[in-house]
C-alpha cells in the first residue's frame, strides 16, 4: 500500500501473490525504494516463498497503481539452485545495485533495474543472513552474532563484491 | 527512519480482531504525526491484522510504503 501519510491518503494498493500459510522460518519481509531511481518510483519488496518483487508507481488520468516488473531473480543461472526464502535487501551506494540475501547465506546481485546480475561466491553458505546494511563502498552482512564485508569491485562483472576479511565475531564474552 | 531524519514509524499488531496499525512520529518533537489508517473505509481496505514491512519515500518524507500481512497476500 502506498500513502501520502500527510494527508492521510492511501495512494494505491496491490497484493504480493502469496498465498496459503507461509512455513518458512525465518519469516522476514522487507520493502524499499529504489534510492538511485530519478523518478523515486521504484519499490522492492522481498520476503519468503519466492517474493521478489519490483515495483513500480505509476499515475494516469489521476490514478495511481502500482505496475509489476518482470524481474526473476531465481532463474538468473542454470546449476544454481538458491533458496527462495529472501530475507534482507539492500542498495548499493556506489554502483546502485541490489543485494537479496538468503536464509541459505546465498547472496545474490541484481542490477538497479531488478534483474538478476550474479551469484556471490563468498557466499556464507549454511548462515541465514539476517540484515544487509549498505556502507559507501559496500555491503555489512549479519549472520547470527557475526558480521563479513563485503567491498564493491569496479569492473568485475563475475564477482561485483568482494568479502574483505572473515567473519567478525560481536559475540560478547 | 526518514531519509532526512524528522520522522521515524512503528508498527503495531492488533489482538482480538483489530488491525494492525502504523504511528508516524516527529524526532525530535517525539509528537504522534499520524496513525494509518485512519478513517473506516482505510480500515476496511485490508483484512490482517499486522504491518510486517514499511520504508519512507527516499524523495518525499510524506510517501510512505507498507506491507500488511496474511490474509492481504
Amino acid at each position: 500500500m502506498l500513502w501520502n501519510w500527510d494527508r492521510t491518503k492511501l495512494l494505491a494498493k496491490m497484493g504480493i501473490g502469496l498465498t496459503g500459510q507461509i512455513v518458512a522460518s525465518p519469516c522476514n519481509f522487507q520493502v524499499s525504494w529504489n534510492p538511485h531511481d530519478q523518478s523515486g518510483s521504484s519499490i522492492v519488496v522481498t520476503g519468503p516463498q519466492n517474493t521478489f518483487k519490483y515495483l513500480k508507481y505509476k499515475v494516469e488520468e489521476k490514478e495511481a497503481y502500482f505496475a509489476v516488473c518482470p524481474s526473476q531473480i531465481n532463474n538468473g543461472e542454470e546449476n544454481r539452485s538458491a533458496s527462495q526464502n529472501y530475507t534482507c535487501h539492500a542498495w548499493s551506494k556506489d554502483t546502485g545495485m541490489l543485494l537479496v540475501c538468503t536464509e541459505g547465506g546465498e547472496m545474490l546481485v541484481c542490477e538497479n533495474t531488478g534483474e538478476y546480475r550474479a551469484y556471490l561466491n563468498d557466499s556464507p553458505l549454511g548462515h541465514v543472513i539476517e540484515a544487509a546494511y549498505a556502507f559507501e563502498s559496500g555491503f555489512l552482512i549479519a549472520i547470527g552474532t557475526s558480521f563479513l564485508i563485503f567491498k564493491s569491485s569496479p569492473g568485475d562483472d563475475r564477482k561485483p563484491f568482494k568479502m574483505i576479511g572473515g567473519k567478525t565475531s560481536i559475540a560478547m564474552s | 527512519m526518514s531519509f532526512s531524519g524528522k520522522y521515524v514509524f512503528m508498527c503495531e499488531r492488533g489482538v482480538e480482531g483489530k488491525k494492525g496499525k502504523l504511528t508516524i512520529f516527529e524526532t525530535l518533537s517525539h509528537k504522534k504525526k499520524k496513525t494509518l489508517p485512519e478513517s473506516i473505509d482505510q480500515e476496511n481496505s485490508t483484512t490482517s491484522p499486522e504491518f510486517v514491512a514499511a520504508a519512507f519515500s527516499p524523495r518525499e518524507d510524506k510517501m510512505i510504503v507498507t506491507l500488511t500481512g496474511a490474509p492481504d497476500w
